[in-house]
């Protein structure tokens, strides 16, 4: 093509006019030809992440890698961008929204089959040369999906950098933190649980149809009954496997996503600031529930006046600050209700399974929030994950120590025990709510202020305070 | 924003040199928040004639008055503007800039740029905001900045090497420039006019005008065809403003003649009406309006150098070192020093008509233009300011489209080139890298065409489109509003 040729716009050759802002542009877009523009896509990447040079022998700077290792390659999911709507009034409802929902979905960035999930892991992880054998070295390796921020990641590099002298609770601490990513020597273990599983089913649906056959024989009506029941629970599992399996796709995408945007923003220039907030865009697009901020995101910082530097700046202070403060706002509740109820309940057993509950709730929606709306087995997963952080970032103290801090040591000593008790409940629910975030926030923190355990936890002591007095006041 | 180097210093407010105590004061009367006085940025639109000024100042009042949600104006996307309204300007002698009309011209049925500018005009626009510093919230409000923006045809700003030579000199540079071959032939019926001259002899007011006519001719082909645009002096002659037919205009460029000189011959009244043009048109024009700044934005038209030729390219650059030597932050520019001036602590260099260009080539551009403008923007960051080079499009009246040939996608420009009814993509080709080979010359040369706005610019009353003017903003204005 030479430069200064001209096109009519009803061209065929014209795929597509950038989604713009400012609206003015209606009267052009109609005049675009393309019933539906051909969307340009660029392959999902492969499967498996390569392994990343290094990781597997040193233990102590794998964080370092984090954000800086050259990526796998890259999806443009250009869908949500160039799937412009020919021209009409620009009502941003989700019906709205691009057409190519059942055939424009790209393929989930990794295929998890959702039992598998620990099977899967091994298989993606590093290093191809030492397929079978455990390496206990490697153990205390924070798992690369788990994506510590640097934060994090420095945190715990000093945690076993001084390990020779360390009180006894935190060995048992980072102990724990091993165990949980000491996946690897359970391999012939998943191959059983498997196997015997596959098995199981096998048997079960062999019983069940010779069942069916007996009963119809028994009576028709009854058969017919029986095979409408059974039609009815395969459809259901059906559509239970689909959507754990689409929710974790979901998570990994997400994964995928906080990866391309480190990097992109980890980089002077960013180089690659356009795929990130491409995928970013198309993401959040997809989603009803925020395919709203991305239309108003779109109108505010249209990709072709803000460079995507530029736009992943505006993303996060325009569409992150609502969710962030969403996100804030249900680990304050949740973390005021562990707290009251530990501190009133007479059982312990009881606290425990409510903390419990109440913490994987709250994980869940804070997920939900930033679009990943974990499944079950997702919710699982995060659960670990957002466990194993804060183990190994030596949460549990933090969340104490910050609890002295507010409250003055000497205060804490004249506390009930159970108020004290139920102070530390809540604040450890505000750190796993406030891991749960960094784990499913597509951006990392930049140009928002991450909000501070601190910062809730003053909250939290005076909303307890509160509702203690006035219990008080009741009685 | 390509790059923000640090600066040597940051300029406070109270550190300012100032000459004078009357200086000193007025310094401090306007930049100090108190009950009784409010803070005035003088903020200098700088440019060559069709830089594209006017339609930023359009643009910049229309976004701010609308309220127009900017993401990069800090101010704006945190909701800390409250209002704007349009004041009294101070300089009750001046026009006003015609806002309105412009406004007017620009989202009626047939859109139209702005006329071109042929006078001075000013505008004062007052912004309301909350601050986010401390101190400034313990004042009692309400928050003002008096934003006050003058216009004027940029014709004007190459006289501003005038005020430092003297008429045989600049006569000598004048002529040597136009006989140089490119130049030549719009030059001939002046140069062969003035051969048949006596220059020591008196001469009827008739043949000062029929010169100073055939000079205008020839400042007219250059800039037409965008030859020599640092010399195109006096600015006068190409846009007269009020004082056309002034006997202040009616003076050319003479060779110095043998001999001894006649008072009342034709090289001395030129000189007389020279020095005259210098005293009272430049230099009045310069004390009353530049040497007063304290912020500037530099707009260049880089897009259509690089469209008309390496020469052009050239000149732009030589043009802009000459005048914007006079703008020299600090207290050692001769202008400073001629006037008193204040300080220029932030400048801003933007390429204009950046819609003229996809997304992608836009940083490139604000390379260039780095590398254009590195000679006055490493002068000024010496002295302290703040410098910054971006890409920007006042009134953004294209969108991008992409391409599809042979396999290969392009992008493209989409949007209403002049003199055609329908709107059409347009492939304007790749900028290149460096500085240095758009001066040799690119075999692919950006094509001329000229998109006009859009048809419903604002149809949702929430301003009009652009790139990059909010960057701007922030860069200018960010800190007055904290
Ligand atoms: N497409 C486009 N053209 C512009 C823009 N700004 C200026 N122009 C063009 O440049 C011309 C000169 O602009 P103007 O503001 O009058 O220049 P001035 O002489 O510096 O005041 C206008 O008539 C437009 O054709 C812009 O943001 N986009
Ligand atoms: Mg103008």
């Amino acid at each position: 093509m030479k430069p200064g040729q001209t096109f009519e716009l009803s061209d065929k050759k014209i795929q597509s006019l950038e989604q713009d802002g400012s609206q003015v542009w209606d009267a052009l877009g109609q005049n675009v030809s393309g019933d539906e523009p051909e969307t340009i896509k660029t392959p999902p990447p492969l499967v498996p992440k390569p392994p990343m040079p290094g990781a597997a022998s040193k233990t102590t700077d794998t964080p370092k890698h984090q954000g800086s290792t050259p990526q796998a390659p890259v999806a443009t999911d250009q869908t949500g961008q160039s799937g412009d709507k020919p021209g009409g009034q620009p009502t941003y409802r989700p019906a709205n929204q691009p057409t190519d929902k059942p055939t424009g979905r790209p393929q989930p960035f990794i295929a998890v089959p959702p039992r598998a999930d620990t099977a899967a892991r091994q298989a993606s992880s590093p290093s191809p040369a030492t397929p079978s054998k455990p390496n206990p070295a490697r153990n205390p390796r924070p798992s690369k999906e788990q994506g510590p921020s640097k934060e994090q990641g420095r945190a715990f590099a000093a945690t076993t950098n001084q390990n020779g002298g360390q009180s006894a609770s935190q060995s048992a601490l980072l102990q724990a933190a091993q165990r949980l990513n000491q996946q690897r020597s359970y391999r012939w273990l998943a191959v059983l649980v498997v196997t015997l599983g596959a098995l199981f089913i096998v048997l079960l649906v062999a019983d069940t149809l010779s069942g069916l056959a007996w009963l119809f024989g028994f009576s028709r009506a009854l058969g017919l009954l029986a095979s409408l029941l059974l039609g009815l629970a395969v459809v259901s599992l059906g559509i239970l496997v689909s959507r754990e399996w689409r929710a974790l796709a979901r998570m990994s995408r997400q994964r995928h996503l906080r990866q391309l945007t480190e990097a992109a923003l980890s980089e002077d220039g960013a180089p690659g600031a356009d795929d990130a907030m491409a995928a970013v865009e198309a993401s959040y697009a997809r989603q009803d529930e925020t395919a709203w901020l991305v239309a108003q995101f779109r109108e505010l910082a249209p990709s072709d006046s803000y460079s995507a530097a530029d736009r992943l700046e505006v993303f996060e202070r325009e569409v992150l600050r609502k969710l962030d403060s969403q996100a804030v706002d249900i680990i304050e509740e949740n973390a005021r209700n562990t707290a009251i109820i530990t501190t009133i309940s007479p059982f312990a057993l009881f606290d425990a399974l409510f903390t419990l509950w109440r913490n994987l709730r709250m994980i869940r929606q804070v997920a939900t929030v930033y679009g990943v709306a974990p499944g079950f087995w997702g919710s699982m997963q995060l659960l670990r994950k957002v466990f194993a952080n804060v183990l190994l970032t030596g949460g549990l103290e933090a969340a104490d120590g910050a609890l002295n801090q507010l409250l003055g040591g000497s205060l804490t000593a004249r506390l009930s025990t159970k108020l004290s008790e139920g102070l530390v409940n809540g604040m450890l629910s505000a750190r796993l709510g406030l891991a749960a975030m960094d784990q499913c926030r597509p951006l990392p923190f930049k140009h928002n202020r991450r909000p501070r355990l601190s910062d809730i936890g003053g909250r939290l002591v005076g909303a307890v305070r509160k509702s203690i007095m006035k219990s008080k006041d009741e009685r | 924003m390509d790059s923000i180097r640090p600066t040597l210093q940051s300029a406070s407010v109270l550190q300012r040199s100032h000459a004078g105590v009357g200086a000193l004061l007025s310094g401090v009367r306007d930049q100090i928040t108190s009950p009784f006085s409010e803070p005035t940025l003088r903020l200098g639109v700088t440019g060559l004639s069709r830089s594209g000024k006017t339609v930023f100042i359009t643009s910049l009042v229309h976004n701010i008055l609308t309220a127009r949600r900017f993401p990069l104006f800090q101010a704006s996307a945190q909701g800390r503007l409250t209002a704007a309204v349009l004041r009294p300007q101070p300089n009750l002698d001046l026009p006003r800039f015609a806002y309105e009309a412009n406004i007017d011209g620009l989202l009626g049925g047939q859109p139209v740029w702005p006329e071109s500018t042929w006078r001075l005009s000013q505008l004062r626009l007052t912004i309301s905001y909350k601050p986010t510093s401390l101190l400034k919230r313990a004042m009692p409000g309400p928050h003002l900045l008096n934003l006050d923006l003058i216009d004027y045809p940029g014709e004007w700003l190459l006289d501003l090497p005038l005020l430092t030579l003297d008429f045989a000199d600049w006569s000598d540079q004048v002529l040597a420039a136009a006989k140089q071959p490119a130049r030549k032939p719009y030059a001939r019926p002046w140069l062969e006019a003035l051969g048949q001259l006596d220059l020591n002899g008196d001469h009827d007011e008739r043949v000062y005008i029929e010169l100073a006519q055939l000079y205008t001719n020839y400042l007219r082909a250059c800039r037409q065809k965008n030859l020599m645009i640092a010399q195109l002096q006096p600015g006068r002659f190409l846009m007269p403003g009020d004082l056309e037919g002034s006997p202040s205009l009616t003076f050319c460029p003479v060779p110095r003649p043998r001999g001894n000189l006649s008072k009342s011959g034709f090289f001395a009244t030129c000189t007389q009406r020279y020095e005259a043009y210098k005293k009272h048109v430049v230099r009045p024009f310069f004390r009353d309006h530049f040497s007063k700044l304290d912020r500037q934005i530099v707009l260049t038209d880089l897009l259509g150098a690089a469209a008309a030729g390496p020469a052009a390219v050239e000149d732009l650059q030589a043009a802009m070192t000459t005048v914007l030597q006079a703008f020299r932050p600090g207290a050692n520019s001769w202008l400073s020093k001629l006037f008193r001036g204040r300080r220029i602590d932030k400048m801003l260099f933007a390429s204009t008509k950046a819609d003229h260009l996809p997304r992608a080539q836009h940083d490139r551009l604000a390379r260039l233009l780095g590398e254009l403008a590195f000679e006055p923007a490493n002068n000024a960051r010496f002295r302290g300011a703040d410098v910054s080079f971006m890409a920007l499009s006042a009134i953004k009246s294209t969108r991008l489209a992409k391409v599809r040939e042979q396999g290969k996608v392009y992008d493209c420009i989409t949007g209403w080139i002049a003199g055609q009814q329908q709107p059409k993509a347009f492939y304007p080709g790749e900028l290149p890298d460096s500085l240095a080979e758009l001066k040799r010359g690119i075999d692919a040369p950006l094509a001329q065409v000229r998109f006009m706005p859009p048809p419903n610019l604002d149809h949702q009353q929430q301003g009009l489109p652009h790139i990059g003017l909010d960057r701007s903003l922030e860069f200018l204005l960010g800190d007055l509003l904290s």
